[in-house]
């Protein structure tokens, strides 16, 4: 059973949203954003948001559905993800349309300042602008929680915000639109989910010293990942990569966890398909299999990475 | 040269504080350890081989309750196989086995009634219910890796 993505929602205030969420409605209704083959604009974005997984960094525990507060570590210091329920103080429920998308697609907060790329905005830049505006019609419709921000903590050097202009600058390009010009379609629907939504690669990519990624060995995996744990290869590649998979065996897995020799996933990835991958439906599980499997195979990137950097902590 | 006296210094007391519960250790909990891994890895094994019956793929569904129950028979004592100081050496047991032991013992149970409710659909030979139930076994193995299994290191 999945877990980590229950709404522990309260009842207080429950019918104040509901009719909120009504007036939403309407606000679909009468046409602002057409909503695809019947699915209202909330169903929408509720899929988006599990796509999107954002409630795996923004869900803590201990704290509300969506409300932040979950320790991100990191080789640049520990962040705390804030709370994205729609509170008018200590979420986002103040934010407009405009600072909603200007922060997902530019990562720039409604006061102008930087988000640290811990935020995922490299990737969420590809989104299409409808899909972000249904994130935050969901996100608008879900219980505000109290719960105030953590500040990150970070290395002295990096609390200086304006030097992620300079960041941006080197690694900031929509990803998802470069699968724009796919002539197969299911292949170009495979490359948003994963690259402009899902965001497999922030994890599976190495990171250069600067902590952009290295986009030459995008998802050939790392000895680096979060939490200093290694995370594998997903290109086809048949040595170190995940090659000798077939396609049933990748969307089975994206589905239950099962790998091909019968071992389950745990750590981060157990949580990956808990709240995204099992949770899309069987044709977006597919596509982002079919795109997957399209990848170039990349050898070796996370064992040639161990072999300088890692000890065996257990050769004593 | 100083830098070099630190670090090796170092290595020789970490050497120490690593070696000395090494050596009192004593065979037995790397024989623990390795029994275990031998288990789980059958559990791995009967797993994969229900998975491929229950995908459709192969044609072997008069060994499925067989796999099933061998799962079963595994995880009915599946606690026994981590005994206390048995996270120490070449294994991937977080310490929060010991440490958070009342979750531990929940997802054990919960593991535990996930796999008779498979080896149940299994012999009912019912093959919606049992894709259903192996899903939802497979579940349960992933809610205890999740949290108490140190990442694979590839």
């Amino acid at each position: 059973m999945p877990q980590g993505f229950s709404r522990k929602e309260g009842t207080i205030a429950a019918g104040w949203y509901r009719a909120r969420n009504f007036v939403l409605l309407c606000v679909v209704a009468a046409g602002a954003v057409p909503a695809a083959r019947g699915e209202s604009l909330l169903e929408r974005g509720e899929y988006l948001v599990a796509a999107a997984g954002c409630s795996n960094c923004h869900t803590d525990e201990n704290g509300g559905f969506l409300a932040g507060g979950r320790a991100l570590n990191t080789p640049y210091g520990t962040f705390y993800t804030p709370n994205i329920t729609p509170h008018r103080e200590y979420g986002i429920g103040a934010w407009t349309e405009a600072e909603f998308l200007r922060a997902m697609k530019a990562g720039l907060a409604p006061d102008g300042g930087n988000y640290y790329p811990a935020f995922p905005y490299v990737a969420y830049a590809g989104m299409r602008r409808e899909d972000v505006l249904a994130v935050k019609a969901y996100l608008d419709s879900i219980p505000p929680v109290a719960r105030p921000n953590r500040r990150h903590r970070l290395p002295w050097y990096l609390r200086f915000r304006p030097g992620l202009w300079l960041w941006k600058f080197l690694y900031l390009a929509p990803r998802g639109a470069g699968a724009a010009g796919d002539p197969d379609p299911e292949r170009r629907r495979g490359a948003y989910l994963v690259n402009a939504l899902a965001h497999c690669g922030e994890c599976h990519t190495p990171r250069d010293w600067l902590g952009g990624l290295i986009e030459s060995q995008r998802h050939g995996g790392t000895a680096h990942g979060p939490d200093g744990e290694a995370v594998p290869n997903i290109t086809p590649d048949r040595q170190n990569g995940i090659g000798k998979w077939s396609d049933g065996d990748l969307s089975f897995y994206l589905e239950t966890g099962l790998t091909p020799d019968g071992d389950a996933a745990g750590g981060a990835m157990a949580e990956v398909i808990d709240n995204v991958t099992s949770r899309l439906t069987k044709q977006d599980r597919q596509a982002m299999v079919r795109y997957v499997m399209s990848l170039p195979a990349i050898e070796n990137a996370l064992k040639t990475k161990r072999k300088k950097t890692r000890r065996d902590p257990d050769e004593y | 040269m100083i830098h070099n006296l630190k670090t090796s210094s170092l290595g020789i007391c970490l050497l120490a504080v690593v070696a000395l519960p090494a050596t009192t250790m004593g065979a037995e909990t790397e024989d623990i350890i390795k029994y275990r891994q031998g288990v789980m890895k059958s559990v791995g094994g009967h797993t994969a081989a229900a998975a491929q019956i229950v995908r459709g793929k192969v044609d072997y569904a008069d060994d499925l309750v067989y796999h099933a129950e061998s799962i079963a028979r595994s995880m009915q004592t599946v606690e026994s196989l981590f005994p206390k100081d048995t996270d120490f050496g070449e294994t991937r047991a977080l310490d929060a086995i010991w440490s958070q032991a009342d979750k531990f013992k929940q997802v054990s149970e919960e593991s535990r009634a996930a796999t008779k409710a498979f080896v149940d659909a299994a012999k009912a030979n019912d093959k919606a219910a049992f894709a259903a139930k192996f899903k939802a076994m497979v579940d349960s193995c992933k809610a205890c890796h999740k949290d108490f299994r140190e990442k694979k290191e590839q």
